[in-house]
This record gives C-alpha cells, structure tokens and sequence, in this order.
C-alpha cells in the first residue's frame, strides 16, 4: 500500500503538489476561520433571536440587492436614507407647532423602495401630524395628516391607498397623459416628469409638522426613505441582512456535512470489516440489511420521519446516519476487508491468540483507513447540499439560519421571477466553494491513495 | 553455418519514471539458432523481461530510448514501423507465453476463441476454420479438445497456462518467448508443462527463449545460458557448461545458491542489495557485491570476453 | 434442464420481493408510530361507511344523531371484521398486505387531476413523468459516460485527459443546484426557458406541439443533471478502464497484435462491464433520489413533486404512498441491473451448464 510509504507528514507534501488541493485547502481553511467567528461573534441564542426577530430589523430596505452592485451596474440604486433631528417649536396663529425639517439630496437612479414615518410621543394626548413633500422643481405634495398616539407610531407612507390614488392624478396632470408605467408612491414623488421612469435628482425636503405644544424632547421622529440595497449582502423579504445566515450558515454547514461524512463512512467501514471477518451467518444478515437499505427511499422516509415527529438538526443528522450506515460503500469496503483478512500478519495475530476485537479494530481498520480516508471528504459535499434540501422541503431546524434556508426562501418567495439574483447567488457561491474545496481535496488524495491513478 | 534465426546487438531501452530515466536494458546481445533454446536467467528486476518485451516490441509508455539491431529470420525489425512489425513479425515470427497465466486469459471470452483469435488476425482465417486448428493445438497441449468452449474461470491454473502456450504456437512462429511460463504453478504441474514444451520442440523445432529466475529449471531446456544483471548480459555460454562452472562471480553466486540433489553443498547467498537501474555503480556493475572485486573493476567498466566460446563480462578475465 | 440464468432471474426477483416486503414494513412502522397508518384506513372505512348509509334509502329519514351512531357502529364493525381492533403487530400486517398491493388510501386534501383523492390514482398519474424525465437523463449520462471513459482510455496522461479529470469536482454539486443556476439564467436573465413545468400553459392542442413543448421544458432539467454528473462519470469510467487496461490479459492481446479499437472493445470494455453495472446500481439509487429535488425545484408533475407538495399540505397518506412507491422503484431498477449483470458475467451467463 503506497500510502504507508509517505506517512502523515509525506501524504501531506504530496497533496500540496495538487494545485487544486491547495486553492481548496486554503478555501476551507477561510470557512473555519468564518465559523470561528460566526460562533464567538454572534453566539448561537442571539442569532436564532435575531433572526426570527422581525422587528429587530425594521430599519432595513426588504429584499434589497448588495450595496457593491451599484459598482459595477450603471443604474445607481439607492441606499436608505435616515432622517432624524430635533424639532423646532414654532408659533403659528396663537398655536404652538412642532415643526421637523428633513433636507437631503436624492441623485440614485432608482425610486426607493418604502417610505415609513417613525414617531415617538410622550404625550399624553394625541395629536396630528401633517406630512409634506418638497420636490427640488419646487412642487409641494401633501402627504397626509395622521393621528399620532402615546408610543411609539409608525406610518407607511407606502400603503397609504388615497394617497397613491391622489398622487396618481397629480401626476397624470404634469404630465398631461396617463403614463405608460404603474404608479407608485414612492415613484410619484421622485419622479421627473420626462414621461419615462426617470427620477428627478436633486435636493429634496420633508416638512413634518406635529400638532401640539409639547417640547421637542417629547416628540422623536424619524424618516426612513428606505434604499434597494443595503450592506455586504442584501437583505431578504423580512428585511433581514443575508450576512446572517451566510456566516451563520458556515459552521453549521461545515459540521454537519463534515460530522456526517465521517461517522457515516466509519460506522459503515466498521460494519463491512465485521461482516467479513466473522463471515458466515453475521455476513448473511449484514449482507441482507444492506439490500434492504438499497431499497428504502432514503430521502423519502428521512422527509416522512422528520415530518411526522418534530425534531431538531441534530436528531435530524443522527436519523440520516442511521438511514446511511448499511448504505451500498458496505459492499465495496467488504470486498477490501475479505483481501485483508488474508494476510499473513492477520493470521499471526491468530495465532498468538488476539480477540476478534482486537483484529477488526487494531489491525484490519487501520490498514483500510488510508483508501477510506479520500471517500469521506468527497462525500461531505453531499452531506452540505443534503442540510440544504432539507431547508428546502421546509424540514431542517426551523430556527437555525443556514444556506439551505437562503435558498429555500430566495426560491419560495419567487427571487427566480422577480430577478433577486443575489439571493439566490450569495448561498449558491457559498456552497459552490464548500463542495468544491471539498471534492479538489478528496480527488487529489484518492489519487494519492491509488497509485495507479497518479498523473504520470 | 546457417544464419541465426535472431540475432540481437546492442539493445538498449531507457524508459522515464518519476526518479528519473531507468535504463532497464543496456547495451544487450546475443544470437540464436533455429531449434536452439536460450535461458535468460538473472534475479529480479535485471532487465530479462524487459529485454524480452524489446523483441516483440511491448514497450511501456515514456520510452526514452529504444535503439540497436533486433534481427529476425532476416529481417531488421528495430527501425521497421509499428504497422510493418505488426504485419510481419508480430506472432508470425516470433510470440509470447506471459508469466501468471491465471490473469493473462479474457475472462469474458471463452478459451477456444482466444487461442483462435491470432489466426484470424494474422492469417486471415475464416472464424470457423481457425477454430478447428485451435482445436487442434488445444489437444496439442493436452487439454480435451471440447474445453474450446469454455470459460478460463472453469480451467485449472495448469490448464490455463497450456492454453496461453497453445495461444502462442497456433501461428507457427519461430521463436516463442516464455517468460516464467511456471512460476505460478506447483511442482507437478510444473515438470508436466517442462515435459510438453519439450516435446513440442522436438516436433516443431521451435527456437525458445525461456526467461527464469529459476535456474534449475532452466536446465531442463536450455541449450545456451545467458545471466543478466542490471540490464546487462554478464555471462553467455552453452549451457553444459554454464551449469557446470559458471565464470562471472555473480553467476557463481547464483549457482551456489541453488540446492542439488546428489551433494551436499553449503548454500550461500549473495550479500547487498540488486542494483539500481536509475543510477547503476560506476565500472563494473556488480563490483559492489563482488567477492573478487578489484581496483579496476570500481573504475572501469569490463569489456565483453570471450573465453573459448565462453563470453563473461568480468575483469578477472581480461 | 432449466438454464443457469433463468435459475438466476428467478432467486433475484424472490430475493428481490422480500426486501421490498422488509422496506415496506419498515415505511409502515415509522409512518404508524405516529398513528398515522391507523388514521388513514379508520378514515377510509369512515368514508366508505359513510357513503353507503347516505345513499341507502333504507336510512332516509333517520335524525342526524341516530345516524351518526349507526356510522359509528358500523365502523366499529367494519374495523373488527378487518381485525383491526388487534394489537399493533397484527395490524401492522394487514396494512403491510395493503401498502404492497399499492392499496393506499385517501388523501387528506391532495386529488389527481380526474378529481380522485385516492393514492394509488395520484401516484400512478404522476408515475409516468418521472419515469420520462429519470430514464432519459440516466440513459444520456450512462453513454456519455461510457464513451467518453472510453474514449480517454487511450489518452491517459495527454491533455484531454488532464482537462477532463481537473473537471471532476463540479460533480460535486448536485444537479439540483445546477437547475437553480440554470433557471436564473435562461429564464430570469434571458427568459429563453421555461423555469417550471410539464408543458406549456395552457397545453397546446395537437399531440406534435404537445410533445415539442414537453422536450422544451426537458431542456433545462436534463441539462442541470448531465453538467452535474458527466464529469464524475467520465472519471471513474476512465479510471475503471485505467485499472482494466493495466490488466494482464490486455498486455497479452496487445502482444498478440489486436488492434487497439478491439483491445478496447473486447479486453477492456467487455471485462470491465459487470463490476461497472454494479456500480451503476448504487448510482442510480442515488439519482432516483437526486430527481425528487430536481422535481421539486422544477415543479415537474412527477413523483417528487407529489412528495414536495404534499409536505406543503401535510398530507400523510401521500406521503407514506410516495415512499412504498419509490421502494418498488428502486426494486425495479436493481432486479433490472442484476439481470443485465446475469447476461454479461460468464460465471452465470447465458452459456452457463
């Protein structure tokens, strides 16, 4: 056997040899590094809270595109915009007024996404708050009046159906013709009246004006002109930022496709190594377990059980193994075995009485390990992409943020469709580098382990 | 005095490895007469087999080189093209019995039709007329002539390897090239395949080739003896009297190594290591493990000496 | 005298039923654990029972208390006649003789698309689109595969050889993913391809069109299968032929002056074909299992997506039919295999005495 030729430290050399061992080490090695971080920085309690938190994430734009897009699109889409500040008592006609003024300049390509109010009141009583829009042509829009209560208020502009209504005749007015393109409200009050999709740049004003003598310390506004793209990786439909589960995903990825891979493949080279050294009836039985196993949907009845009985990622991986162990490598891993019992050392440690233990676990498995080692890392990319199916059909852990769980949501809430590319792509390439760091890592070694499949 | 039937100088071939160029045969020749047997014999890894495969042109895949003059029947076959040694000497004049039998038969073929197959090939036979004469040389080698039919599984390991010799006669080559055609066998089996191919000789008048490192086995049929030893011919003689008294040292070692019936003799074997073929010891290449070895034999390299008929590549000769 | 082969076919198609008989019990076991089995037959009995006393006019007229203890009655009836009253056990085998003869009950909510909400009856109308959409893709990747192992057979260590094996790793991804990739591209980004689908939407009228739509909606799914798969496939298909060709054997044809293309026909292809078929059963294994994800994210009308929806509904006897369904599946094909693999071995082939 060649490898017992190089030992630990040479098979190591050997691999480095491999240029696509190499780049798929250092991609692994990346991947712990990130989930190092992922479990010290965001500990495992705040990031389940965090994600299904939905209010913790208010502030940020719903599914918006990675802000680096805007580097390489020519389409300049927005980012949020935060409006904040302390308001200004006015007198006006004997009434006081809390009046904020929100300036700021608007020069994206694209029309925000939402537009929602913010109020916070300690008062008492309730009051009205007039909205209005400057435009940097100099038209006014009225926003509307709403009525604010004790606490914490919040107004979507972007719901408000009168007011689209009645900014969709304004429009339709400036223009003079109905426009060949949907109205939002968002789109209305940045829209330049060319009679294409254009947005009109320039400085902009939001006049909120709170109807009541209270102080400024009493009222807290803020405007949010929520953006299309936002931080490193976007966010999704529940305005969360990808980066979560991107980071948090890794480790969990990693553990799983790596715990599974390994226990998998040793339980079953175990089980193969006892089958043909006890050989007979021991054989018979085993032999038959793993032809029931061929035929047991696997994926199938792992849905069926993890449907039927509610069950955390980590019973949902002991399941899998369990599903796996009499899986077909048995078979070829037995053929290995039945050579090996035939060498002479074996047949010495017979003789000088070693337990059937003692065999199997301290002389047959270590000389099968080396050919065996190659089969685990190729196979814990399956093992990634099985935790993604399963996020898929909807099974794995519900609170867990994965890849398969970006994935899942990208797909289900139609990023196929409305061209949410990044959602789809950011999970996809995450996986792409796992499996494929993987698979270099595993063919290079398998051609190591195999003499006669070495590059000559 | 009729010509040689093969005649062979300086043959070399060099093939790359990843430690470098082996030079697996360096500088070989010999000749042989028709109806003559010629035993190779030498240790593992001396280039006997590789100088077999140079005559049938079996050449592994990074050859660095491969030169000299390979005459057979005549015919100059190193610098002839691959198509024309395949069409004229490749199992027409010369063929090959491979050593391990038991995996040098198709085991999805049956028997008849691979020992039917080089008929077809080279003298364009109708499949039905060279299964007949595979019939024939099946029983030659005394096998039941039904067996055609069979599968190499069903046969014996002593079966299988009469098969391959029955494979490499149905062309009536002259020479045939045995290449350990019994090591894989027991002893009976042995003797019974020795006794055939004897007899087959005295028949046919095949000129053999036998490569062992068996070399009492070798005497059974050996009319000359050549010794090899890091891809060179170190002794070459008749075989009386190589078995009686072998000259190089390296061939005294390997004679004093075998067991005889009738006397007593101390057996002794050879010290250190087989050469590397990669990076051979400079002058003579046996001088490391030499008993003889001298000052000029660290140095230079012997020359061929012919010692009466007797040709021994040592400097005690010369 | 009964060919050896035929004696073959015959242990492997027992064998073959027992393990179907031992999986499906094992599906049942599961599925009842939770009581789901019990619930899907005392709700067809209810059914039944229940629609035979509504359309008895021997029980018109009856109030409605009265006959609801009459259902309940004769459920009760009904349920001991079938001894399921019984423990567990003996239950679990009247069942097991119900899922293997695809007897499986009704669904919660799922119906086929003649409006029947009987398992066997869905099942079966999706039956046949996955067998297309599986069958076409094994077949295609089995050749490409072969060939082209085949064809690098004789090029080992040149640069097509390099170039293949250094693609090996794309397999790696599951053709699932590749669909995902693909749909964004050809139909988010191009809108070239469908991204879902049997057939157009609303299905064209005449067979030919109907059929053209369907190999247009095939596009994409055996696309994303084959530009998973391929690479893997042609590796080890060429390393199995490197191993074969280091034969003995191959070095004898060889001497004996064989032509290369028959050398690779006879002495490697040929020998190396059994073990190969063996190794093609575990893959397909895995592939029928690959394609319920592929379905899945295509929303091709097959068996997988029948599974996928009916996780959306929660509908268990669906579920629990999908799974026997798939155990025969996977019968089928490793009882097929084993028979090819019965033809191509001497030891037990067609010549065998």
């Amino acid at each position: 056997m060649s490898s017992t030729e190089f030992g630990l430290k040479g098979t190591v050399r050997e691999l480095l040899r491999y240029k696509g061992a190499v780049l798929g080490l250092t991609i692994i090695i990346i991947l712990v590094f990130i989930s190092i971080y992922a479990v010290v920085a965001i500990p495992y309690d705040k990031a389940v809270e965090q994600w299904r938190e939905s209010e913790y994430w208010i502030k940020n734009p719903k599914n918006a595109a990675p802000e680096w897009i805007n580097y390489i699109s020519d389409k300049k889409l927005p980012k949020s915009i935060y409006l904040s500040g302390e308001g200004k008592v006015v007198k006006d006609e004997g009434r006081s007024k809390l009046v904020f003024e929100y300036n700021f300049g608007y020069y994206y390509d694209d029309f925000p996404s939402e537009i929602i109010l913010f109020v916070n009141s300690n008062v008492t009583k309730s009051f009205y708050l007039k909205t209005s829009f400057l435009r940097p042509d100099g038209d006014l829009i009225f926003l509307g009046k709403y009525k604010i209560k004790k606490g914490e208020n919040r107004i979507y502009v972007t719901n408000k159906l009168d007011l689209e209504a009645s900014l969709e005749k304004h429009v339709e007015e400036r223009l003079g013709a109905k426009p060949n393109f949907s109205i939002t409200i968002e789109k209305a009050l940045f829209l330049a009246y060319t009679g294409k999709q254009e947005v009109l740049k320039g400085d902009y004003e939001i006049k909120l004006e709170a109807l009541t003598n209270a102080t400024s310390k009493d009222v807290n506004c803020e405007v949010v002109i929520y953006g299309k793209v936002h931080g490193l990786t976007g966010t999704d439909h529940l305005r969360r930022p990808l980066s979560i589960a991107l980071i948090w995903g890794t480790p969990v990825a990693l553990s799983f496709g790596i715990t599974a891979a390994t226990l998998i493949v040793l339980m079953q080279l175990i089980i193969a190594t006892i089958s043909a050294w006890f050989g007979g009836r021991v054989d018979m039985v085993l032999q038959r377990v793993t032809e029931v196993y061929m035929v047991l949907p696997f994926l199938p009845t792992l849905i069926m059980i993890s449907l039927f009985y509610r069950i955390s990622i980590w019973t949902l991986l002991l399941v899998v193994i369990a599903l796996s162990i009499f899986g077909a490598n048995v078979k070829t891993m037995r053929a290995l075995a039945m050579q090996i019992k035939t060498y002479p050392y074996i047949e010495a440690a017979q003789a000088y009485g070693a337990s059937s233990l003692r065999i199997v676990f301290l002389y047959m498995i270590p000389k099968m390990l080396p050919p065996v080692i190659p089969s685990i890392i190729l196979s814990v990319p399956d093992f990634v992409f099985l935790e993604a199916v399963l996020s898929f059909f909807g099974l794995g852990d519900p609170l867990l943020p994965t890849w398969g769980k970006l994935l899942h949501d990208a797909l289900e809430n139609g990023a196929l469709y409305k061209g949410l590319y990044y959602w789809v792509l950011e999970p996809s390439a995450l996986l792409v580098l796992t499996a494929f760091s993987f698979a270099q890592i595993g063919l290079a070694l398998d051609k190591i382990v195999n003499p006669r499949l070495r590059e000559i | 005095m009729s010509l040689p039937i093969l005649s062979v100088r300086g043959l070399k071939l060099y093939y790359r490895s990843r430690k470098g160029i082996v030079r697996a045969v360096d500088d070989v020749g010999f000749d042989l007469n028709r109806g003559e047997t010629l035993a190779i014999v030498g240790e593992s890894g001396c280039g006997k087999s590789s100088t077999a495969r140079c005559l049938i042109r079996l050449l592994p895949r990074n050859v660095e080189k491969f030169s000299g003059n390979i005459t057979i029947d005549g015919i100059e076959v190193v610098s002839l093209r691959d198509e024309d040694f395949n069409s004229k000497i490749r199992w027409k004049k010369i063929s090959m019995v491979f050593q391990g039998a038991l995996n040098a038969l198709n085991p999805v073929l049956k028997v008849g039709d691979q020992v039917a197959e080089p008929l077809i090939l080279h003298k364009k036979m109708s499949k039905r007329e060279a299964l007949e004469i595979a019939k024939k040389m099946i029983k030659a080698v005394g096998i039941p002539e039904n067996f055609v039919n069979r599968y190499p599984f069903e046969l014996s390991g002593g079966m299988r390897q009469r098969v391959v010799i029955a494979m490499s006669l149905v062309t009536d080559p002259e020479i045939i090239i045995l290449d350990e055609p019994t090591s894989a066998l027991d002893v009976i089996t042995q003797a019974n395949i020795m006794n055939m191919l004897k007899r087959l000789k005295a028949e046919k008048k095949f000129s053999y080739i036998l490569i062992t490192h068996d070399i009492g086995l070798s005497s059974e049929l050996a009319d000359k003896v050549a010794t090899m030893y890091a891809g060179q011919i170190v002794e070459l003689s008749r075989a009386d009297e190589f078995y009686k008294e072998p000259l190089h040292p390296y061939a005294k070692s390997l004679m004093a190594s075998v067991p005889t019936l009738r006397e007593d003799k101390e057996l002794r074997s050879l010290p250190g290591e087989p050469p590397s073929l990669i990076d051979p010891p400079k002058g003579c290449r046996f001088h490391p493990r030499c008993p003889y070895v001298r000052d000029i034999c660290r140095e230079k390299e012997p020359p061929s000496i012919d010692v009466n008929g007797h040709i021994v590549k040592c400097w005690l000769y010369g | 005298m009964i060919p050896r082969i035929v004696k073959y076919i015959f242990k492997r198609v027992l064998m073959l039923f027992l393990v179907v008989v031992i999986a499906t019990y094992i599906t049942i076991l599961i599925a009842n654990a939770g009581g789901y089995v019990d619930e899907i037959i005392k709700s067809e009995i209810q059914f039944n029972v229940a629609t035979y006393v509504q359309n008895n006019p021997a029980y018109k007229g009856l109030p409605p208390e009265e006959l609801r203890k009459l259902i309940d009655s004769m459920v009760e009836t009904q349920l001991k006649l079938r001894g399921l009253d019984q423990p567990f056990f003996i239950r679990s085998f009247y069942y097991l003789g119900n899922a293997l003869t695809l007897n499986l009950g009704r669904s919660y909510f799922m119906t086929s698309d003649s409006g029947s909400r009987m398992v066997r009856l869905i099942i079966l109308e999706r039956l046949p689109q996955t067998i297309l959409l599986f069958t076409t893709a094994t077949a295609l990747l089995f050749f490409i595969q072969l060939l082209g192992g085949l064809y690098l057979s004789g090029k080992y260590g040149k640069r097509i050889d390099r170039i293949l094996v250094n693609l090996a790793p794309i397999s790696s991804m599951p053709g699932w993913f590749f669909l995902i990739l693909l749909i964004l591209i050809f139909y988010t980004w191009l809108h070239l391809l469908p991204p879902s689908g049997l057939v157009d939407y609303p299905p064209p009228p005449d067979p030919f069109s109907y059929f053209l739509s369907v190999l247009k909606h095939m596009i994409l799914p055996l696309s994303a299968w084959l530009i998973s798969y391929t690479w893997i496939g042609i590796y080890n298909m060429r390393n199995f032929f490197l191993i074969f060709s280091t034969e003995d054997y191959v070095e004898v044809a060889i001497a004996k002056g064989v032509p290369p293309g028959q050398v690779r026909k006879r002495y490697i292809l040929r020998p190396s074909l059994p073990p190969i078929i063996t190794n093609l059963a575990l893959a397909l294994i895995s592939s029928w299992m690959g394609a319920i994800v592929t379905e899945t994210v295509y929303e091709w009308p097959g068996l997988g997506y029948t599974i996928a929806q009916a996780i959306g509904f929660m509908d268990a006897p669906v579920i629990i039919g999908v799974t026997v369904m798939y155990a025969y599946l996977l019968a089928f094909t490793v009882l097929i295999l084993d028979i090819i693999y019965g033809f191509l071995d001497p030891r037990i082939g067609a010549a065998g005495r």
